[in-house]
């Protein structure tokens, strides 16, 4: 640099933005000219307008310019970046700075930067600090008021701003991704920026009265900073250095600072002061006493976004409802699919045996192969798919089953054989006596040749039979069929009961203490249990006559719990008429459905017994066992997993009762 | 009741929970005809004058509670005045705020109503109301209820950019204490429910941002509360010394992989029970916690380090860093030209970002007086542990005069405290 040049300096006259700058310097420092000669001096915008300079969007000073440089003009990235965001900056002296320290970057101190206690890099470190933080204070303190022109579908947004420095370029691309769905624009008096969904566009600055005064939001949102303020921290200093004053003319809630801190000391004191206010009640519907949630939603929820099966999700969903209303209301119709908690009752361990009551007392439901019992998700694992798999499951959860199945059609030696296979050494079966044996009617369809064949010409076409048009050696045969298929497990020691459930008709008589003396000849060694459905054999006196009749023939009265009130409702009175053996069975108390014959079955055994219900049977039953062999709970109400739920739940419940009456915990070990 | 008067219930409710960042979720932005976005960083975009940033509209759902925490104003036997939004007021009001730039996003939490897995589906629907119905792409952390069911808790991930469940105190004792209704072991399984899916949600390397477009056709967000999980412990409650709550922290960070442990000063409460101390809230307390946790996870330390057995509790005069060093004198004093970065990092009054400049310059130029300053390193803490090329100091302080020196400042200078427990720089 000769002494004349720097004398005479030159003066550059450029368009005051990042990218006029640009051009300048880039041109300088081809021409060699060194910064102490250059008189940096920019155009106003009225300057510009007169020298026919547009106002175009440059938005962020994008690097991507920057990717091309001139083979003999490389400059560091860092450096484009470091001056895009000090160009923002309202210092007078960044121009020249920028250009000094580009000149000594490209004049062999390529690591200039890195230096950040040189001067000059220190200088450009303070002001590109500055501009990010008025960018970043511009992201939050712009606050947009809605304003709605008669044509207007959705409203406009405009917001006044000042920035601390000529951010508006560079942070406008913040907002046009933050509010791309909206119209918008910011207003400041360096730049205006306008977003109509697609585009950014630019405008000259303007005044404060161009802007919209009020939002009917912003006195909710002044009423949200007044009650998040907390008046026993008052901070101001922290408060001001964060949002300084100068931008508290464009903040709604500004306008609140100065009372909430004058009033702060005050409330507090008085906060603490105050004597406690009664509290007030929760509302007996947040209490979970009310109305339930919606669980039909609920489970949509669940399966739509945690991952369950649509089945899960009911059972889930009616789960957490139930969980309350069984206990608090006595609701016990959860609705179609659940129990109350499947989660408990797939992953608790329950003993199968009560070894607590020396393992007389067994627990089970009728029928492991419920069509509602077997849906996904209900009772057993998804990988139990078939018959041998479930049972196999059904009878690691639980030791007694009563087959049904067995009413319906004949079984056979093959059949009994894979039951007894499938099941562990001590896991029971109660045999459902088939339809004939009991006086019901039979369908003709599923009766065998041999009996079919028997019939009445003219009752060979019949939908159903009744035993008493049989030839009395062919009902003897039956029975004789019937016991001698249940062989397998007579042999292993896994056969209960037959189960003689007789039908409503079946009213104390003469006649019907011949037909269960005659049962009870057929039986020969095997146990029977008696169920009856018609009140009059427990009515008064002849209670007592009914269970003397079923102990002289040794056969065991079937406890009943069932809807009452009916003439096919037995009273749940505890009759124990077998040495050998007592049978609860529970067919819920579903009362409205319960004499309804054209209803689908598991409609009329939809009922969850609740804890308590279930706990009235647990001192009885531990009586029973206390004393006799042997206890079968049968549930019978075959809903989904209700009987399975309410069967692994009274498993609980007796371990329980059975350990208070041992004396303890120990004491039920010891057996 | 009108929705103003809820709000102001509401909020008044949520601001004892000292959370509002919204920070540390990926970057995201709203799609065609959406609005919100998160960049990673979190925008403060008012602040009260207790000086606490107002990112995330806080509120809670109700502040009907069926618990009866102590320490809580909300615990069902106290008087305070009770409301309760419905989800859809609370999705109105995010929305409405948003389009005007006063909030980040919503932050919602809730008293326990009917039973918890009620309360977290009711929380969930609004940020899955948010998220489907209106495509909103900004953030929401929701507090998790700890024994809400875990598919409820997942559910609420895949909506969320953030989950937290507050330990609240960092003893079961103090629980027993106070929160009689809580259990620490169910809140820590509940913690591992979040930390396994969040991990899982990484390993899968599911999608890492989701556009608003995908989360209006109906498919939530697939990566899991990419903003990681937090934490809340209240200090002053009861007696536990900072060496336990420390101690929590650091096995919270580690056991649970927590992003942040905010720790709020027990603030006097309208209507608070007997049990609990009527006193201002230990606010400076609050902050060396802030900078003892900033110097666990950032400088080096262990929890063990920042206190004594013979004193559990910090220097209340004076930053945990300085005591430290105060206590290791034999460690100083430590060149600036040669020490390592670990060795850097322990000089009081050099901060994490100070260092990386000093590492940076000392590659081209050896360090002197007149650079210290513009490393933005603080003097009066830094320069009796430090040496210099013309710089060292001439004996190791006298311990009682430069923690008085120091603490008479910082005692009146509680705004210097708060920002160091912001920014992290000590």
């Amino acid at each position: 640099v000769t002494a004349a040049e720097r004398i005479v300096g030159r003066t550059v006259r450029f368009e005051s933005t990042f990218a006029g700058w640009r051009a300048e310097a880039r041109r300088l420092l081809l021409e060699g000219v060194h910064p102490e000669t250059v008189s940096w001096e920019p155009l106003d915008d009225a300057q510009q307008a007169i020298a026919g300079l547009e106002l175009v969007a440059r938005p962020t000073a994008s690097t991507r310019q920057h990717d091309v440089e001139p083979e003999d003009l490389r400059v560091p990235r860092a450096f484009l970046r470091l001056a895009s965001a000090v160009a923002c900056h309202r210092s007078p002296t960044r121009w020249a700075t920028l250009y000094r320290v580009l000149w000594r970057v490209t004049g062999g101190e390529s690591h200039l930067l890195d230096v950040v206690t040189d001067p000059d890099v220190h200088a450009l470190g303070t002001m590109e600090r500055a501009v990010r933080r008025a960018s970043h204070k511009m992201k939050a303190f712009v606050r947009f008021r809605a304003t709605r022109a008669a044509s207007d579908v959705e409203p406009a947004y405009v917001a006044w701003f000042e920035p601390a420095q000529r951010v508006v370029e560079r942070t406008a691309p913040f907002f046009a991704e933050r509010f791309s769905g909206m119209r918008w624009s910011i207003l400041t008096p360096d730049r205006c920026v306008h977003w109509d969904r697609e585009s950014l566009r630019f405008t000259a600055g303007v005044s404060r009265s161009s802007a919209p005064t009020d939002d009917d939001l912003e006195a909710l949102w002044r009423t949200y900073y007044a009650h998040i303020f907390n008046p026993a921290r008052l901070n101001l200093e922290a408060m001001r250095a964060e949002m300084p004053k100068q931008y508290w003319t464009l903040l709604p809630e500004a306008r609140l600072i100065h009372d909430l801190s004058r009033d702060a000391p005050r409330r507090v004191t008085r906060m603490l002061a105050e004597t406690l206010r009664p509290p007030q009640a929760v509302p007996a519907e947040l209490e979970g006493r009310g109305p339930s949630a919606d669980p039909a939603a609920f489970a949509r929820t669940l399966h739509a976004g945690a991952g369950l099966t649509r089945r899960e999700a009911e059972i889930k969903a009616l789960a957490i409802r139930d969980g309350r209303a069984t206990t608090v209301d006595r609701v016990h119709d959860p609705g179609a699919f659940a129990a109350r908690d499947r989660e408990r009752a797939i992953t608790t361990e329950r003993p199968r045996g009560l070894a607590t009551l020396g393992g007389r007392v067994q627990i089970g439901v009728a029928g492991w192969t419920d069509p509602s019992l077997t849906e996904p998700g209900v009772f057993y694992p998804n990988d139990a798919t078939t018959p041998e798999e479930r049972l196999r499951y059904y009878a690691s959860r639980l030791s007694l089953v009563e087959v049904d199945a067995t009413y319906y059609a004949l079984p056979t030696r093959t059949m009994v054989a894979h039951w007894a296979q499938r099941t562990p050494a001590d896991f029971v079966f109660d045999i459902k006596a088939h339809a004939l044996m009991t006086g019901h009617g039979a369908e003709t369809s599923r009766l065998p040749p041999w009996i079919v064949n028997a019939l009445p010409e003219r009752l060979r076409k019949a939908a159903r039979v009744f035993p008493g048009v049989l030839p009395a050696e062919i009902v003897d045969e039956l029975w004789r069929r019937f016991l001698d298929a249940l062989d397998p497990l007579t042999k292993a020691g896994k056969l209960g009961a037959v189960l003689l459930q007789f039908p409503p008709w079946f009213k104390p008589s003469r006649e019907s203490a011949t037909t269960l003396r005659d049962a009870r000849r057929r039986l020969g060694d095997t146990l029977g249990a008696v169920e009856f459905r018609h009140r009059d054999w427990l009515a008064g006196r002849i209670a007592d006559r009914t269970l003397a009749l079923l102990t002289e023939l040794g056969l065991a009265y079937v406890i009943v719990d069932a809807p009452q009130g009916m003439v096919s409702s037995m009273p749940p009175t505890i009759g124990v008429t077998s040495p050998r053996l007592a049978v609860v069975r529970l067919h819920g108390r579903r009362a409205e459905t319960w004499e309804r014959r054209n209803d689908i079955v598991s409609e009329r055994y939809r009922y969850l017994y609740d804890d308590e219900q279930l706990r009235a049977w647990t001192l009885p039953i531990i009586d029973i066992a206390t004393q006799h062999q042997g206890v079968h709970v049968l549930f019978n109400n075959n809903h989904a997993n209700y009987a399975t739920t309410n069967a692994l739940e009274m498993g609980e419940l007796l371990e329980e009762g059975g350990l208070a009456r041992a004396g303890g915990p120990d004491a039920g070990r010891a057996e | 009741m009108d929705i103003d008067e809820k709000l102001s219930i509401l909020a008044d409710a949520a601001k004892y929970d000292a959370s509002c960042a919204s920070s540390g979720s990926r970057g995201r932005r709203a799609g065609p005809g959406g609005i919100g976005s998160t960049d990673g960083i979190g925008i403060c975009h008012s602040y009260t004058p207790d000086g606490r940033c107002v990112s995330l509209l806080k509120l809670l759902l109700t502040n009907y509670c069926i618990y009866d925490c102590a320490y809580c104003i909300n615990r069902r036997s106290s008087g305070v005045r009770r409301a309760r939004f419905t989800p859809d007021d609370v999705v109105w009001l995010t929305l409405e705020f948003y389009r005007r730039n006063y909030i980040e996003g919503l932050f919602l939490s809730s008293g326990i109503i009917r039973d918890s897995d009620y309360t977290m589906e009711q929380l969930t629907a609004v940020a899955r109301t948010l998220r489907t119905t209106h495509g909103f792409g900004g953030y929401i952390h929701l507090k998790t209820i700890p024994n809400a069911a875990p598919e409820l808790i997942r559910e609420a991930g895949k909506w969320a950019d953030r989950l937290s469940i507050n330990v609240e105190l960092p003893r079961q004792a103090d629980l027993d204490a106070l929160a009689p209704d809580k259990d620490l072991t169910q809140i820590r399984r509940a913690m591992g429910v979040i930390r396994d899916e969040i991990a899982e949600a990484r390993a899968d390397s599911r999608p890492s941002a989701f556009t608003v477009r995908q989360v209006r056709q109906g498919a939530p967000q697939s990566a899991f509360a990419p903003a990681g999980q937090a934490t809340q412990m209240i200090v002053g409650a009861t007696d536990a010394p900072d060496a336990v709550i420390l101690a929590t922290a650091a096995a919270l960070y580690r056991g649970q992989k927590l992003r942040r442990v905010y720790f709020s000063a027990f603030s006097p409460i309208p209507d608070a029970a007997s049990t609990l101390p009527v006193i201002a809230p230990p606010l400076v307390r609050e902050h060396r916690l802030y900078q003892a946790d900033w110097l666990m996870r950032f400088y080096g330390f262990d929890a063990l380090e920042l206190t004594t057995s013979d004193v559990p509790n910090l220097d209340l005069a004076i930053d945990p860093k300085l005591a430290w060093a105060l206590r290791n004198r034999g460690r100083f004093p430590v060149d600036l030209n040669g020490a390592d970065k670990a060795e850097l990092l322990r000089i009081p009054g050099v901060g994490v970002r100070s260092v990386e400049r000093i590492l940076t310059v000392r590659r081209w130029r050896r360090l002197r007086m007149e650079d210290l300053s513009r490393l933005r390193i603080s003097l009066d803490r830094a320069l009796p542990f430090i040496v210099v090329d013309d710089h060292s100091p001439r004996s190791l302080p006298d311990v009682l005069d430069l923690r008085s020196r120091i603490a008479d400042r910082s005692q009146l200078d509680m705004f210097a405290i708060t920002r160091s427990a912001y920014n992290g720089e000590l």
